[in-house]
């Protein structure tokens, strides 16, 4: 009878044992599990605040074949800062630099609502009035709870 | 009771995963940018200014510092540098914008952007 009621009682600690082994090995697995979802929503909430729009009209863009020069124009249309010194340009499938940026607005700060001028080159690409091809724009917002938010769009445009 | 706590860990981890998901989702969701729609109706000009019509067809108000207007290609330039006897075009407002001192001789064409939304219209 004594033994019987020893061996459960060793029975009950080794479950009791195992047990807060396993919560808490389950609780450090939620504490990765928790971390990653709130780093994740973080990005997610900086994208979704960053945004970027074309201002140029995209029927008749700005270029001079001589001196490589595509001017195009973008508004800040999300809730973030956006970073004008880190912005992607693709045209066509190709390439560019950017050679010129300016604000056209007295602020520095490419903060919402306003405009960026990009004069970009296009790298060894030929165009003529009229033809039509894709431009594609990424952006970069300024860190957000640590994070920075990209934006990307494609939109078609012809040659003025 | 091994199995039980286990069990139940796994069941309290997908619950607490499953709700944080949801709430993150609604977070996210309130913090999407809702974009306005505008339109330009028409356009005339004179030799000496343009006339544009313009109204806001979505339901989101529309800052004249953030509608941007673009003659012929040209350089844009903010719809609040020549229309501010208000500060926003309201939902279902048609506004008359009179842009004076542009250069342009015979233009063809102005397009309007506001936030993401755009718009375009012949300038008779």
């Amino acid at each position: 009878m004594a033994d019987g009621g020893a061996s459960e009682i060793l029975m009950l600690i080794t479950g009791l044992i195992t047990a807060g082994i396993a919560a808490s090995v389950l609780i450090a697995s939620w504490g990765g599990i928790a971390s990653s979802i709130e780093s994740n929503k973080t990005q997610l909430e900086a994208d979704t605040m960053t945004k970027a729009s074309l201002t140029s009209d995209p029927m008749d863009m700005s270029w001079n074949q001589t001196a490589c020069n595509l001017t195009i124009h973008l508004q800040n249309t999300g809730k973030l800062v956006l970073k004008n010194g880190e912005i992607g340009v693709i045209v066509n499938g190709s390439d560019t630099s950017i050679s010129n940026r300016r604000m056209l607005t007295s602020t520095t700060d490419w903060i919402q609502g306003n405009v960026l001028e990009l004069r970009i080159c296009p790298t060894g690409l030929t165009l003529n009035p009229g033809d039509e091809t894709v431009l594609t724009i990424i952006v970069r917002s300024e860190e957000y709870r640590g994070v920075s938010g990209t934006y990307a769009f494609s939109e078609v445009i012809r040659i003025g | 009771m091994i199995v039980g706590t286990a069990l139940l860990g796994i069941f309290a981890l997908a619950s607490m995963s499953l709700t944080e998901s949801t709430q993150m989702a609604a977070e996210i969701d309130e913090l999407a940018i809702q974009e306005p729609e505008l339109r330009a109706i028409n356009a005339t000009e004179d030799g000496v200014s343009i006339h544009v019509n313009i109204t806001n067809v979505g339901d989101q108000n529309i800052h004249y510092d953030d509608m941007w207007l673009s003659i012929d290609g040209s350089v844009p330039f903010q719809a609040s540098q020549h229309h501010n006897s208000t500060s926003v075009l309201f939902p279902g407002e048609i506004q008359y914008i009179q842009i004076s001192g542009t250069g342009f001789t015979s233009p063809s064409r102005i397009f309007v952007s506001a936030m993401g939304a755009s718009s375009a219209v012949a300038i008779m």
